[in-house]
């Protein structure tokens, strides 16, 4: 478990990244905090060429909510997000995600680019971005360009990135005031990549009814998939139990999941169904709650 | 004389300070020349193959790689490992012609760093013809299947049958016969340190000197020698002091000692290797994975009369040593705790495209108190006995101690209803049913299961020799096996400071402090007066073939040892302190760094004794002895089997408790085990702390094999379990609240009273786990016949019986 040789180059701001990914760019690979592409590289699953370290691009590690809008730099460690009282308060799903994944020690180092770039199956925060409205900035010498997520992640393991671009910035927009998420998974162990993992956030208007439903799921899926379906179905007037379980059962029916040795199809589809429900009551109860107050 | 004084206990252990400033020394820590050479090995991607050709021309061009060798090389220096059975395909470590499984050596790249022996694995040239498959055991029994070993013709390597008592007559009389089938995973220790080499040949006496994390048993380093065709004492076999866990799985080193020792001769260089996690989980060792049918004669009361038993072994893809001794433990303690007096079994050990099998705490151990508290279970269920109650109308009465099973099995002692009663009382102070119902009326699947099991410690070697047939045993020209012993010695310094030295190869479970207890008991001092040095170098420190720590052995065998060596300095104190005191030896007590003459104001220094001893020898009478002892200590009762395959097979029988309280999502059907209770007869305690520790870790190791580990090969051979982020041990989160005891039935028989405690849960936690978890679903009616209890297993039943 030694990499293959590769030219380590340590950047120091946005420019020199810019120049190094133009310079070297499919040959290159990112560390940021290295808990997947150390590993990687180490069973020589990825033996790059290149490795351009921007771990000292300390203007890429921010949280800055203001308005609607909560930005997220690239390099911003899940611990911080873990840790940020504005996101707790405004975006209480990425904070319920973010505790999902791994434990705190991989958490201290891991970053939101570096887990949006891997795109792995079952991981937490692309799933909470995917749920929520998220644009991804990435950035290159050839300039800016601004993608959602639906467009930014494209299955397992693959994104839209170019060899010469970086992600910059992850821009959410808040879900409005009042809101209750909830992130359910599904893992044997704590802090293991999700078996199923469902990401729910819904607010009421002043009448009370569900006007704003984000729902998605992500485990067995290539990308995680964002419900709009059973968004629609569900919005308006609380839903009873036969009308949830028959949307969660057309929704997972309409996504495409793969079975593998250790977790057979039907059984994904069967515990993808169950967390969904799950995650969609109590953000359907605790939303009912913060009116109600 | 008998000291009868409690043992001296201290905060922490010895062996802490070092260890928790990170001054451990363990393999990777030892310094290496410049000349070093570091090894790393190309393995086999398939798990059958040819290996259609081998080019080494790329990989010798990498920068820095110095040689490439394959089978064909080191055999001219390394034979086949010897196997206990004889005829056995050979066993060489590294693949001849074909490979066998994913993960097996093919050939080692020996290079500068392990940067750029990695290099040259990733630039050799090999070819290979991929050939079918066959990584389950009943299908590599099969007639059909594909041979592993062409020559051999079968896949079915050892099979024997064993007969107790009068099984015949027990089922033809039985009211009822309940009959279960079994499976029991592969799985391993995962020791946080993998293994490590560091060898290096010496021409002017043919000799090698090895350091490695080597566990023992010693009775491999014969094995070993062999191989390397040297005396055993040509082998110098230098053990790091520390070892970072080793469980059982660091026995299973003992191929790559002679691989990397042939390498390092053929290069005329030391040669390193350190494993990797990757090449542990594909490489190492594991336990072995069973496949079986168990059945009972039970009387209409519930009492088990007689046991069949159908054991189908997988040991992978070669039977090396000390395998078949894996299924012996089956046989040995096959009645458990309980009165059974007649037994059958069948055992066969067969091949598979799957790593080689050796010991994993518990040896056997966990695979057969599965089958067996399955079978208690069973019949609870199929009698309408209550599980508990079943148990204890078949336990053996601690009246009835000592007790010979039918298998020859010399029980020394036990109360298992006063443990079993103590465990209980841990259940109802703590509410356990109470909870159970509460947590079910919220719509929770909760359950709770029980274990009752026999804790043989202290191997006999002799029963690894029950894979021979009696008639092999009676062969002229046999050499039987029998008894487990050890050394221990110990020295008064001239500054009159106690200094003892044992070889135990320990790993972590503070057996320096345990040993310092014992001797200040003796001596009447502080745990902290006595040093304790804990090291194997064989050409300094004294070994037996059973040396090492495994089976549970150390405080019986190496307790005793330092027993009897402290008790015979002290005699000898007593008399150095006769002639300078001018009083009988029998009238002097030696306590807290004093020696007194009783009833007088008469006394000295164990300071001024030292002293005195060593700088005015001349004055002292001639008689008087030495102030260093050496003593050796064979564990009792321990004979060679005899012409009926009985075995005394253990110096000591502990018991165990257990009760598991396990919950299951009843949507994700995700299993976690909530709380655990494990009360343990361990003999007398010398540190319960220690104790706690070891049945701490035998819970979590054995809740691994029950809910979460797993090597498991797919039908081409490939693991699909290589890595942590499948292979999944159980971390602190997911460890149970633990309540844990220990039960002192005191062994008549071994020096201290003690029995051993290493193994423990790690061999009865599956059972009491899978109890727990038929508990929680029994309003599905199914019973767990399998393990790991995964999510996807429990779906299953629940939803074949909904």
């Amino acid at each position: 478990m030694k990499p293959a040789p590769f030219k380590y180059i340590e950047v120091a701001d946005e420019e020199a990244l810019t120049s190094a990914l133009a310079d070297y760019g499919d040959d290159a690979r990112l560390l940021a905090g290295g808990q997947s592409l150390v590993p990687m590289m180490n069973f020589r699953v990825v033996s790059p060429e290149v490795v351009i370290d921007l771990n000292r691009v300390g203007a890429l590690s921010y949280i800055d909510c203001r308005d609607d809008v909560c930005r997220i730099g690239a390099l911003t460690r899940h611990a911080m997000i873990e840790d940020s009282d504005p996101l707790s308060r405004r975006c209480a799903l990425l904070g319920q995600a973010v505790r999902n994944v791994a434990h705190r020690a991989v958490r201290n180092r891991g970053t939101t680019g570096g887990t949006l770039a891997l795109a792995y199956p079952g991981a937490e925060i692309p799933l909470a971005l995917m749920t929520l409205d998220t644009d991804i900035i990435l950035r290159s010498k050839r300039g800016e360009r601004r993608l959602g997520m639906k467009d930014f992640v494209l299955g397992a393991l693959d994104t839209s990135l170019s060899g010469d671009e970086y992600i910059r910035q992850v821009e959410i927009r808040m879900p409005p005031p009042g809101s209750a998420a909830s992130f359910v998974e599904t893992s044997r162990r704590h802090g293991d990549f999700a078996i199923a993992a469902a990401a729910v956030v819904a607010a009421r208007d002043d009448h009370g009814r569900l006007d704003y439903l984000r729902a998605g799921v992500a485990g067995g899926t290539g990308a995680p998939v964002r419900l709009t379906a059973l968004e629609e179905a569900l919005s308006g007037d609380d839903p009873d139990d036969g009308r949830m379980a028959d949307s969660v059962h057309e929704a997972i029916a309409a996504i495409e999941v793969f079975g593998d040795h250790h977790y057979p199809e039907d059984f994904r589809r069967h515990v993808l169904k169950g967390v969904l429900q799950r995650a969609l009551k109590d953000a359907i109860v605790g939303s009912e709650r913060r009116h109600v107050r | 004389m008998q000291i009868d004084r409690p043992f001296p206990q201290i905060e922490g252990r010895l062996e802490d300070a070092r260890l928790l400033f990170g001054r451990g020394r363990y393999i990777d820590d030892l310094p290496v020349g410049p000349s070093t050479l570091h090894a790393a090995f190309t393995r086999s991607p398939y798990g059958h193959a040819t290996i259609a050709g081998i080019n080494k021309d790329a990989a010798l061009a990498v920068d820095g790689v110095v040689a490439v060798y394959t089978a064909a090389d080191l055999g001219a220096v390394l034979d086949p490992f010897p196997s206990i059975v004889r005829g056995a395909p050979e066993y060489r470590g590294i693949a001849t012609g074909k490979v066998r499984y994913v993960g097996e050596p093919v050939a080692v790249v020996l290079a500068r760093d392990r940067y750029a022996a990695e290099d040259g694995v990733s630039a050799l040239d090999i070819a290979y013809e991929a050939l079918p498959a066959v990584v389950d055991v009943d299908a590599a029994a099969a007639e059909t299947a594909p041979l592993l070993h062409d020559d051999f013709g079968t896949n079915v390597v050892w099979r024997n049958r064993y007969r107790y008592g009068d099984p015949e007559t027990a089922f033809r009389e039985a009211d009822r016969i309940v009959g279960i089938d079994l499976k029991f995973p592969k799985y391993n220790s995962t020791p946080l340190e993998t293994y490590g080499v560091i060898a290096e040949y010496l021409p002017e006496t043919d000799g090698y000197v090895i350091h490695g994390n080597f566990q023992g048993p010693f009775s491999l380093m014969p094995v070993l020698a062999r191989a390397l065709r040297v005396p055993d004492s040509r082998i110098r076999m230098v053990v790091p002091q520390d070892i970072g866990g080793s469980f059982g799985i660091k026995a299973m080193i003992y191929p790559y000692m002679g691989l990397i020792a042939a390498c390092a001769r053929l290069a005329e260089r030391p040669v390193k290797w350190i494993e990797d996690r990757a090449e542990h989980l594909l490489g190492s060792a594991s336990g072995t994975d069973r496949n079986s049918h168990i059945e009972a004669a039970v009387s209409r009361d519930g009492l088990v009369r007689a046991i069949r038993m159908n054991i189908r072994e997988n040991v992978g893809a070669y039977l090396r040593a000390p395998e078949p001794s894996c299924v012996m433990r089956s046989l040995t303690t096959f009645s458990g705790p309980y009165r059974i007096e007649s037994g059958e079994i069948e055992a066969a050990c067969v091949l598979t495209n799957t790593l080689p099998t050796g010991l994993n705490r518990g040896y056997g151990g966990q695979q057969y108190m599965f089958s067996l508290e399955r079978l208690m279970d069973a019949i609870a269920r199929e009698t309408g006995i209550d599980r508990i109650e079943v148990r204890r109308r078949n336990f053996l009465k601690a009246a009835e101690f000592p007790y010979r099973t039918t298998t020859g099995s010399y029980y020394d002692s036990g109360d298992y209803h006063g443990c079993l009663e103590r465990a209980l009382d841990y259940l109802r102070n703590e509410g356990w049913e109470r909870m159970r119902e509460e947590l079910r009326a919220s719509g929770r699947l909760v359950g709770i299961g029980v274990a009752t099991c026999v804790h043989s410690a202290a191997s006999n070697i002799g029963y690894v020799t029950l894979a021979l047939s009696p008639e092999e045993r009676a062969k002229r020209g046999y050499n039987a096996k029998s008894g487990t012993n050890d050394f221990a010695h110990i020295a008064l310094d001239a500054s009159g400071r106690l200094r003892v030295q044992i070889g135990t190869a320990g790993a972590g479970q503070g057996h320096a402090t345990a040993v310092a207890q014992i001797v200040a008991r003796e001596f009447g001092l502080g745990v902290r007066d006595i040093d304790v040095i804990d090291r194997i170098d064989t050409e300094t420190t004294p070994w037996t073939i059973t040396t090492g720590t495994y089976a549970s052995r150390f405080s019986v065998v190496v307790g005793g040892a330092v027993q009897r060596a402290a008790a015979r300095l002290a005699d000898h104190l007593r008399i150095i302190a006769s002639s300078l005191l001018d009083a009988p030896p029998d009238q002097i007590d030696i306590e807290e760094g004093m020696i007194r003459v009783r009833n007088s104001n008469s006394s000295l220094s164990l300071r001024q004794l030292a002293g005195a001893a060593q700088w005015n020898r001349g004055d002292l009478p001639d008689d008087v002895v030495q102030l260093h002892v050496s003593e050796s200590y064979g564990a009792p009762n321990l004979r060679s089997p005899d012409s009926e395959n009985r075995v005394n097979a253990a110096a000591t029988y502990g018991f165990m408790a257990d009760f598991a309280m396990v919950e299951i999502d009843p949507v994700t059907f995700v299993p976690r085990v909530l709380k655990y209770i494990a009360v343990h007869d361990v003999g007398t305690a010398i540190n319960p702390q220690l104790i706690r520790g070891q049945i701490a870790g035998g819970i979590v190791h054995g809740l691994g094999g029950a809910l979460y580990e797993h090597l498991d090969y797919d039908e081409s051979g490939q693991m699909m379990s290589a890595s942590f982020m499948d292979y999944l041990c159980p971390t602190a989160s997911e460890a149970p609240q633990m309540s844990i005891d220990h039960f002192d039935a005191k062994s008549p028989f071994t020096v201290l009273g003690v029995k051993g405690c290493g193994e423990n849960s790690a061999m009865s936690a599956p059972a009491a786990i899978a109890s727990a978890v038929d508990d929680a679903l029994s309003e599905f009616n199914g019973s767990i016949a399998e393990l790991p209890v995964t999510p996807p297993a429990i779906w299953r039943q629940v939803a074949g019986a909904s």
